[in-house]
């Protein structure tokens, strides 16, 4: 701050002590009028004991700014209007007590800087989070050849990633998963083929399964009636490998019963009141595509 | 000398010989006779199943028993045609243990007991329906359980209710899977009776 502020503050303190002496002024330099200007001059005569020019007031009070400082000894006479001894006094003083203030804005400055800081940070964290979020995706499972959606009950899905395998719930039909390069989505479904899914940057918004036509055709004897019974069998003896094993596992896995290719099939033949019971968890082939194992759950 | 010694040597060895095979004789006569002093030890239920498998198996034998009488009311009615029947008749055979396995005669008034292939001839086109309820399980014996139900019998529309008890074997047999073949512990139903 240079000494032409200190005079702007100096005019300005004039003013105020104008105003104590009239209080009915509330006007400003611009607005000081030739009255004002005499006042003044005879508050000066009084106060300080001082003259104090009509042209003076003109020239280095009323203008808005100042170029110059005015000489040292008209310093002096306003500075003792004010109160104080001089001019010297006036600023010290000021830089006792304005120069803190004007400082502060230095100490908010750092204020301001650590906190600008701090959220450029924070914002600098976000964005990293931003750019690097794992996206939600949801993907449709459904049949290759109908393109129907896929009963959730009959597909169980994994994601692989670092070799650790995780099961991934499917709800509707839907499985949500979060991207991540380099894993993979295996889908498994008795009565559908195997699918591995890679994961990367554009997932496929749904995954088709294709069906196992033998399984499929298991399912649909499994949820028949008596009708048809003999086109059922003879369609069974094709699918089903003469070493079929069934396993039924019990109720909480406390007991398995085994079944061959004619216990099962009789059961599929005339449809029994357990098999209605019966829930196919997994389902094997063999080279010619006759399912050799069958896994049930028994409900 | 010399041949008193062989006779000696010969004897001895004769000796020997005696008493191996009698110890082998023993031997093996203990071996027959311990092993069939418990012969059914390692195929008995409790011995080879806790009881929370037992009650699973024993759940899964009441399943048998409702096809049982599923199919018996499938191969009672009239408008079922022969090949189905036979197709039924080999399921339910499947069910037992043995075809000629007895059970109440629901057609008679006295309700004797029957063979199994009897009672088929005997419900056989006459449109009899049958179903059960309440079943009770008896405590495990060495490879058998008995199911306590009720089976109401519906023909022309009369209803008859009957409580009954039926046998549930449950043991190990070798089953073929094809050219395989395993030991695999099996449920078959066995003769019913009134209490």
């Amino acid at each position: 701050m240079n000494p032409l502020d200190v005079f702007q503050q100096l005019k300005n303190d004039v003013l105020l002590t104008y105003q104590k002496q009239y209080p009915y002024f509330e006007g400003n330099w611009k607005t000081f009028s030739l009255q004002d200007i005499q006042n003044l001059i005879d508050l000066i005569a009084i106060e300080v004991k001082q003259t104090v020019s009509e042209k003076w007031i003109y020239t280095h009070l009323k203008v808005e700014t100042n170029d110059k400082l005015p000489r040292k000894d008209m310093l002096d006479i306003l500075s003792q209007l004010v109160g104080y001894s001089g001019w010297d006094e006036y600023v010290f003083k000021w830089k006792q007590e304005v120069a803190p203030i004007i400082a502060q804005p230095k100490r908010n400055n750092k204020v301001l800087f650590s906190v600008g800081f701090i959220g450029l940070f924070l914002m600098g964290i976000f964005i990293y989070r931003y750019l690097n979020r794992e996206e939600v995706q949801t993907i449709e499972v459904k049949n290759a050849f109908t393109e129907e959606q896929i009963n959730s009950d009959e597909v169980k899905a994994v994601m692989i990633e670092n070799n650790e395998e995780t099961p991934i719930e499917i709800v509707d039909s839907k499985i949500q998963i979060t991207a991540k390069d380099s894993a993979k989505i295996v889908l498994k479904s008795p009565y559908y083929k195997d699918k591995t899914v890679v994961l990367g940057k554009g997932n496929p918004n749904e995954i088709n399964l294709q069906p196992d036509d033998y399984a499929m055709m298991l399912k649909g004897f499994m949820k028949s009636d008596i009708k048809d019974w003999e086109t059922r069998k003879e369609q069974l003896q094709k699918i089903l490998a003469d070493d079929l094993e069934v396993l039924v596992m019990l109720k909480n896995d406390l007991g398995i019963e085994y079944f061959n290719k004619q216990e099962f099939s009789e059961k599929l033949i005339v449809p029994s009141l357990a098999l209605k019971r019966m829930k196919v968890i997994d389902i094997k082939s063999n080279d010619k595509n006759e399912i050799k194992f069958i896994r049930i759950i028994q409900e | 000398m010399i041949r008193m010694r062989l006779n000696l040597y010969e004897l001895y060895k004769n000796k020997m010989f005696t008493r191996s095979c009698i110890f082998m004789f023993l031997l093996f006569t203990f071996s027959v006779f311990g092993q069939n002093a418990n012969p059914t030890a390692s195929t008995a239920i409790k011995a080879n199943f806790t009881m929370a498998s037992v009650k699973a198996y024993q759940e899964s034998a009441t399943l048998k028993v409702e096809d049982y009488y599923h199919y018996l009311t499938l191969f009672s009615a009239e408008s079922t045609s022969e090949s189905l029947k036979n197709e039924i008749k080999s399921s339910i055979f499947n069910l037992f243990e043995n075809e000629n396995s007895t059970v109440v005669d629901y057609t008679a008034e006295e309700k004797p007991t029957i063979s199994l292939k009897e009672l088929l001839t005997k419900i056989e086109n006459k449109n009899y329906l049958f179903s059960v309820s309440n079943f009770e399980n008896s405590i495990v014996a060495n490879d058998f359980w008995t199911i306590q139900y009720q089976l109401t019998i519906t023909q022309n529309e009369k209803p008859t209710q009957l409580l009954l008890f039926q046998k549930v074997s449950f043991k190990p047999i070798i089953k073929a899977f094809g050219s395989t073949k395993k030991e695999v512990w099996t449920l078959f139903l066995g003769e019913v009776t009134l209490p």
